[in-house]
């Protein structure tokens, strides 16, 4: 997997055609208010807009081909190439507007979400968030699961239990989910068999009770960031987060013994409108796109809670999207009107991977207030080997 | 061991081990600067939050290193490094050099208009670099200034010697909050954005007093800061990116508890201009 030379590389792109080109179009809405940072798949355009559907407090992952569960809200990069690795090699982007340069835009693998809605977003409580699940196993046309939640259909997850788990299963590995119900799923080895409906067959119901917990699809969560964002404006308020867990990375049983730092303020209803990152922004506890992890922590592999109870909190009916994903890379467009590229051949990050499955969306912070309706285009350029 | 032993160990970390931070800030300021005179953008609105000097009167005064650009918080025992640093400005203003700083310790409301010696409180010491080595003294205008005035003060050098600087001149012009006042770029005499250290000397432990020698008026904050990269940006709507240590020298370690911002030398006002910029940072 992946390139032993230059010229290995050029035989991929040339010889074996092992590339693929997406080009991206978004129209902002509504005005972005100046220094704020906004995830840009809930806007129109394409890809497709989504709007953080699914159970409240429950993580939500998102794919390439699947989206949200809802709707694909990520380009076709070439789908799964496993055993070969995919690449970024060029980025390109743009944006006019009236006003708002200079803006840097951040291209993201978005892993899931938990979706926040009502007192979920009003409340002053501690928030518990959805990892786990117990579950039984029968079988119906393979060894088919059957829990509590609605999981999306591919979510990455691995398996614990108190005495043995159903054959064909086993601990500290990976598998996916094919959703057959809203409580029921089969089971994949691998993403691949997962999109071609190749499960794993019944042979038993194991014994104790069993527990699946979801993953990441960056391994354990390395590189990942965490961000809330709006997918509906609250009416008013701007909590500051004061308490909170999460699982770093190498740690699998869900305890969350790392928590968020500096307190992070989420902006007022001026800045929490949809597309827009709460905790970024110009006053003191605004982070930027990502709340700040504690001490040299390498990623977030699960969101356990989070309490906002500072601040005023918000009120009204938003929806809010807690976030996991995993930044790939950054370009600065300086200027309306003005094409941006980065050659990632030749500079670092230097063909960043992209995971089979990604969700690719794209952040965009603007200096300036952007003028509502500015379309931002991007292209992507991948290859594999 | 902390660091890189080579590039394998640095690209792992860059790219597959999660040993990243980026962070983006942006400056808006609302004090108006002069062409070819130093001014400190950490005095500047925008994201972080401006920092204004504030502490007890001549009281050594720690910075926040969470409220200055955001690094994340302490990585040791492993070590962490600068390895990009981008800058662009629609704003002319804007265009000049670029100084990205380690603002470690400083003495709020040095009077510019007093005859005394002025001693300073050195209760609290420095929180890193503790010997002061390579660390710099600027002096920030917290009040306007009328100009004109020269100085000198003593402090301990690297080495823990009670040093009497050379005599310090400042601007000629009268300058706004956030410029540095020793930097006017026009005279011959003035040092520069950091004071003038006693011959041999690389650094500062602590500063013990400042005597006026000709009135220069307003309020200062002296700032010992530990250089870290210079930039530039060389026109407006166009990026300049750093990057360590492909395009540059050695990636520049960034202690933990570092309270990063910028000082500028700008081609005119920077007030009401904006200044977008980006910084990633790894560590091993």
């Amino acid at each position: 997997m992946g390139f032993s030379s230059d010229d290995d590389l050029l035989n991929e792109m040339t010889t074996n055609g092992k590339v693929n080109k997406q080009t991206w179009s978004k129209t902002t809405a509504p005005v972005h208010t100046a220094g704020g940072w906004h995830l840009l798949c809930g806007l129109n355009g394409y890809p497709n807009a989504g709007t953080f559907p699914g159970t409240d407090l429950l993580f939500q992952s998102c794919w390439e081909t699947s989206g949200d569960g809802t709707v694909v809200i990520g380009p076709q990069h070439g789908g799964v190439v496993a055993s070969d690795t995919k690449h970024l090699i060029n980025i390109g982007a743009s944006m006019v507007a009236a006003a708002g340069a200079p803006w840097q835009a951040k291209l993201v693998d978005l892993q899931g979400y938990y979706r926040l809605s009502t007192t979920n977003v009003t409340g002053t409580g501690s928030r518990t968030l959805i990892n786990s699940n117990t579950f039984t196993a029968s079988s119906s046309s393979g060894l088919l699961l059957t829990y509590t939640n609605d999981f999306n259909t591919f979510t990455k997850v691995r398996f614990t239990t108190t005495t043995t788990l159903p054959t064909g299963l086993a601990i500290d590995t990976d598998y996916y989910l094919v959703r057959v119900s809203s409580t029921t799923a089969r089971v994949a080895t691998s993403l691949a068999n997962a999109i071609a409906g190749t499960v794993i067959a019944y042979t038993d119901a194991g014994t104790g009770t069993h527990t699946l917990r979801i993953q990441t699809r960056a391994n354990q969560g390395i590189g990942c960031e965490a961000f809330f964002v709006v997918q509906t404006a609250p009416t008013g308020g701007g909590p500051n987060m004061t308490a909170s867990a999460y699982d770093a990375p190498g740690t699998y049983d869900g305890a969350g013994t790392r928590a968020f730092q500096g307190t992070p303020s989420n902006g007022a209803a001026a800045d929490a409108y949809a597309c827009r990152i709460t905790h970024s922004g110009n006053a003191t506890g605004r982070y930027g796109p990502f709340m700040p992890k504690q001490g040299a922590d390498t990623g977030i592999a699960r969101i356990n809670s989070f309490t906002w109870s500072g601040g005023t909190a918000y009120t009204g009916s938003g929806v809010i999207a807690l976030c996991i994903a995993k930044p790939i890379a950054d370009i600065i467009i300086p200027a309306t009107g003005v094409w941006s590229e980065r050659d990632l051949r030749n500079q670092l990050p230097s063909l960043p991977k992209i995971e089979d499955g990604a969700c690719l969306a794209w952040m965009l912070f603007g200096v300036g207030a952007t003028t509502t309706a500015s379309p931002f285009t991007a292209t992507t350029d991948f290859v594999w080997g | 061991m902390a660091g890189f032993r080579n590039y394998r160990e640095f690209v792992d970390a860059l790219a597959d081990n999660g040993q990243v931070h980026s962070c983006t800030f942006r400056k808006v300021p609302s004090q108006t600067s002069t062409a070819n005179i130093w001014a400190d953008l950490s005095m500047a609105a925008g994201n972080p939050p401006p920092n204004y000097y504030v502490g007890s009167e001549l009281t050594a005064t720690v910075f926040e290193g969470h409220r200055g650009i955001f690094h994340g918080y302490d990585k040791s025992p492993a070590n962490k490094y600068l390895v990009e640093l981008g800058l662009t400005s629609p704003t002319a203003g804007f265009v000049g050099q670029y100084k990205l700083m380690d603002y470690v310790l400083f003495y709020p409301f040095v009077d510019m208009d007093s005859a005394d010696e002025q001693v300073m409180d050195n209760t609290t010491t420095l929180p890193r670099y503790t010997d002061g080595a390579g660390l710099l003294v600027m002096a920030v205008a917290v009040t306007p200034s009328v100009g004109g005035g020269t100085f000198t003060f003593t402090y301990y050098n690297q080495d823990g010697i009670l040093k009497t600087s050379p005599t310090q001149t400042c601007n000629t012009a009268a300058v706004n909050i956030a410029s540095l006042i020793t930097s006017q770029s026009a005279s011959a005499a003035t040092p520069g954005p950091f004071l003038r250290l006693a011959d041999g000397d690389t650094g500062v432990r602590s500063i013990v007093s400042l005597t006026n020698v000709v009135l220069n008026g307003g309020l200062i904050a002296l700032v010992l800061v530990k250089p870290l990269c210079d930039s530039v940006i060389r026109e407006i709507n166009t990026t300049r990116e750093l990057s360590f240590p492909q395009l540059n020298a050695t990636p520049q370690r960034v202690v933990d508890g570092a309270y990063l911002n910028l000082i500028v030398l700008p081609a005119g006002t920077v007030a009401a201009g904006l200044l977008l910029g980006q910084a990633k940072f790894i560590w091993n």
